[in-house]
């Protein structure tokens, strides 16, 4: 249901009475003609209408036209009146009764009370030319052959505006139906009259002998008044409105006397219609084993999709292959055909020159009322040896000719006699537990390692820093240790209590252990540190000194001397460790 | 070694005597149906690999098997279903490929099974050829090995084939780890068809409107579950909603 018109009435503070709920129903004219429908309205009022329920008219077509509402506020309260539009077209003569029409409003059921409707036989129809609307609909042939075409055409006119036009053609049963193109439109003049004519065509394919009638096709439409009050008026031109009306039109009915096709001959293809064949071979000459294409071509009116592959007779020695059909569906002018070409694949298994008989098709022509044939010329086809044949031919000894192989049969490969050990689940489980515990564990692992190993290197860099830190002054006791001795008069104790101050010394600053270091060694070592070269060639001597005396008995370092040496190394040291 | 030692232990997750009888009863109802199948019991044979795949075994064997008594019963849904759950677990295995493919050749609808492309089972091939239990695997052991020479270079003691060592493994962790991952955690689901017709609705409700209708053996995408019915999608994009019932669900 379309909604036509929707009209919003507020009326605020108004003193008119809220109104009832209730469903009334009324028709437009109480005595109509077959030809002419009536107009129901259907009449919801109350808040909150659902769509009415139309009774059962088995007598009548029913066409719903739209609905208009109207809402009321009254006192806050909410009301509204729906107004649904059918249109009614009869299908017989006499008095009927149309039952309540049943609805629910606000959740509960309201129903209209029924009404009563004559049809009558209407007045003969009027000359065309009266009419501001009319229909047609007619058949090419009223007493066709079965499966003959027969070309309906529907033909809607009309003079003045037309809107919501809606046509509605028979079920054509006992036909195959087929729309031809698309529905024109075109002007015309009929008795004087220019029209706008709507047109569409239906090719028509009759299934079996038998008379019958074509129901009427109908057309249900919104059509301007162009007399009457109703006509329009100023205000309505004014605002480009034309007042229109429902109007169901409906066309009279087609017989039809559907003949039986006469005694068929043998051969008949069961096509009827008119008919050209062509056939035609890919080749003229080929080799055994090789294959050639015979392409059919049918060609004409009628259904194509009747068409079937004409029988072709064929040596044993050959075998063939069809290809899928191809199918064209044509117009020409007001009837339906089109081609079917049929393609099959021949292969000569031997050698020969053939002939094959012409190809034919039988079919029922309509308009000669009688049947046809139409044959193609005979086929001619040459077949050389194959290439094992020729070699056979010329007495040598025989070749292997490859072949592809073919698949015969296909089937499954066996069951499985061995498994995977039965896992079950739970074990899967385990294994999912055990894969993620392999991929986090590691790097956890090596987190901790690495914290670990980082602790360590910082507790070695801090015991050498303190090492060196405390040089020196490990180094002045070591001096003073050996000042003491050099009192006592115990020289060599002296001496080596001194080298061996200034190699610990050195030791502690440069990270080794500083008894093992040579004088080259510590020359070295100095420079690479960034010593001053005077300070690094002082120290080199007075290790070298000590040294030689320490260990070769250098009568060189007296006891007054060594004092003396003693108080330098000190203040060298001192120096040094000022520099490393 | 390390892999059946994984393997091994996994096994004894299971619980000692109790696996041990389980696998024995398993090993005879194997057998059973094995015999089943020979003697052209089908159904039979096809009851006993059901009965063993229900107590949770999870054997290529047993589903391969499964799919040949579904097969030779012309029950071809529960066949390829049967076929996708033994593919997943022996993925190189070239005798349930060729039963698969002679199963979808009796297929009504000409519908692809939804299969990745070519190119992302060339790029991932790993993903496609390993099962998940065999990438599961590879990971732990590549793990553990990537881990061993990133602590030996840590401390100072790795040498250039340790580095090397080190850069193959990860590697290999890269590849292996997440692809176990995604089969373990998310795995991609597949419906097939197991009765002659299914019909997909628009919505979970049999009055829908039928958007389309597949044919027993059909495979789509399974997109989610919902009660009694499962939601697909065909590879051009269509869904619907099949009852439960029509469609044996497969992890891919």
């Amino acid at each position: 249901v379309r909604l036509s018109l929707t009209t919003l009435l507020v009326v605020l503070g108004s003193a008119a009475p809220a109104l009832a709920a209730g469903v009334s129903a009324e028709l437009n004219r109480d005595e109509t003609t077959r030809d002419d429908g009536v107009i129901l309205t259907v009449t919801l009022e109350g808040s909150g209408p659902e769509e009415p329920l139309l009774p059962s008219l088995p007598d009548f077509e029913a066409h719903a036209r739209g609905q208009s509402t109207q809402v009321q506020i009254v006192n806050g309260k909410v009301s509204s009146t729906v107004s649904h539009t059918y249109l009614l077209a009869p299908k017989r003569l006499g008095t009927f009764v149309i039952p309540p029409v049943q609805a629910r409003i606000g959740g509960r059921l309201y129903q209209s009370k029924p009404l009563t409707l004559r049809v009558v036989e209407g007045a003969a129809p009027a000359g065309t030319s009266d009419r501001a609307v009319f229909i047609t609909a007619e058949v090419s042939d009223k007493q066709p052959f079965v499966g003959e075409q027969v070309l309906y055409t529907f033909r809607f006119y009309r003079r003045v505006q037309v809107s919501r036009y809606a046509p509605r053609l028979p079920a054509f049963d006992g036909f195959v139906a087929e729309q031809l193109g698309e529905t024109k439109e075109y002007n015309t003049t009929n008795e004087g009259q220019r029209y706008v004519v709507t047109e569409s065509k239906v090719a028509l394919f009759p299934l079996e002998a038998r008379s019958l009638e074509l129901a009427g096709a109908t057309v249900t439409a919104e059509v301007a008044k162009t007399s009457g009050r109703d006509a329009g008026g100023p205000f309505d031109d004014f605002f480009g409105r034309v007042p229109t009306e429902s109007r169901l039109l409906r066309s009279e009915p087609v017989k039809m006397t559907v003949r039986p096709l006469p005694a068929a001959p043998d051969g008949f293809s069961g096509v009827v219609g008119r008919y050209t064949l062509g056939a035609e071979l890919s080749k003229a000459s080929l080799a055994a084993g090789e294959s050639a294409t015979l392409t059919v071509e049918l060609r004409g009116e009628g259904d194509v999709r009747q068409l079937a592959a004409p029988k072709l007779t064929l040596p044993p020695s050959f075998k063939v292959y069809d290809e899928k059909p191809e199918l064209r569906r044509e117009l020409a002018g007001n009837k339906l055909g089109g081609s079917a070409i049929f393609r099959q694949a021949l292969v000569a298994a031997e050698a020969g020159e053939f002939v094959f008989p012409p190809i034919r098709l039988v079919y029922f022509d309509p308009d000669a009322e009688k049947f046809a044939t139409v044959e193609s010329q005979p086929l001619m086809l040459s077949v050389r040896p194959g290439a094992g044949e020729s070699l056979n031919a010329a007495g040598a000894e025989r070749a292997f000719a490859k072949t592809e192989v073919q698949q015969l049969a296909d089937d499954i490969l066996p069951i499985h006699t061995t498994t995977q050990g039965l896992w079950s689940r739970p074990a899967r489980h385990g294994f999912v537990g055990l894969t993620l515990a392999a991929l986090l564990l590691p790097p956890a692992g090596f987190v901790l390692l690495a914290a670990w190993a980082r602790r360590r290197e910082s507790r070695e860099r801090d015991q050498e820093a303190e090492r060196r830190r405390t040089a020196l002054g490990r180094a002045k006791k070591s001096i003073e240790k050996a000042e003491q001795a050099l009192t006592k008069s115990q020289l060599e104790d002296a001496i080596a209590l001194a080298s061996r101050a200034l190699r610990e010394f050195l030791g502690d600053k440069l990270g080794v252990s500083g008894l093992a270091l040579t004088a080259d060694d510590v020359r070295s070592r100095l420079h690479e540190r960034g010593a001053d070269a005077g300070l690094v060639m002082r120290v080199y001597e007075e290790t070298h000194r000590l040294e030689a005396a320490q260990y070769g008995g250098e009568a060189g370092i007296a006891g007054h001397n060594l004092t003396s040496k003693l108080i330098e190394l000190k203040g060298m040291l001192k120096e040094l460790d000022a520099q490393l | 070694m390390i892999l059946l030692a994984i393997f091994s232990m996994a096994a004894s997750l299971d619980g000692g005597t109790s696996a041990a009888t389980l696998a024995a009863n398993h090993d005879t109802s194997f057998a059973l149906a094995n015999h089943a199948m020979s003697r052209g019991a089908f159904s039979e044979a096809a009851e006993g690999y059901e009965a063993i795949a229900s107590s949770g075994v999870l054997d290529g064997h047993v589903f391969y098997n499964l799919g040949n008594a579904y097969l030779r019963s012309s029950q071809l849904g529960k066949a390829i279903a049967s076929y996708r759950a033994a593919l997943r677990l022996l993925p190189r295995d070239e005798d349930v490929r060729a039963n698969l493919a002679f199963a979808r050749k009796q297929i009504k609808d000409a519908l692809a099974p939804p299969e990745p492309s070519p190119i992302v089972r060339t790029l991932f091939m790993w993903h496609f050829a390993l099962s998940a239990g065999e990438l599961g695997a590879t990971a732990a052991l590549a793990s553990l090995c990537f881990w061993a020479c990133l602590a030996l270079l840590r401390l100072g003691r790795g040498g250039a084939t340790v580095r090397l060592g080190g850069v193959v493994c990860g590697v290999v962790l890269v590849c292996t780890a997440p692809s176990w991952a995604w089969r373990t955690i998310a795995p991609e689901r597949v419906g097939v068809v197991v009765l002659p017709e299914a019909q997909a609705h628009a919505a979970q409700d049999q009055a829908a409107v039928v958007r389309f209708v597949l044919h027993e053996g059909a495979e789509a995408r399974l997109l989610s579950v919902d009660g009694d019915w499962v939601r697909i999608q065909l590879p051009d994009g269509q869904q619907g909603w099949i009852a439960a019932s029509a469609i044996a669900v497969v992890e891919s």
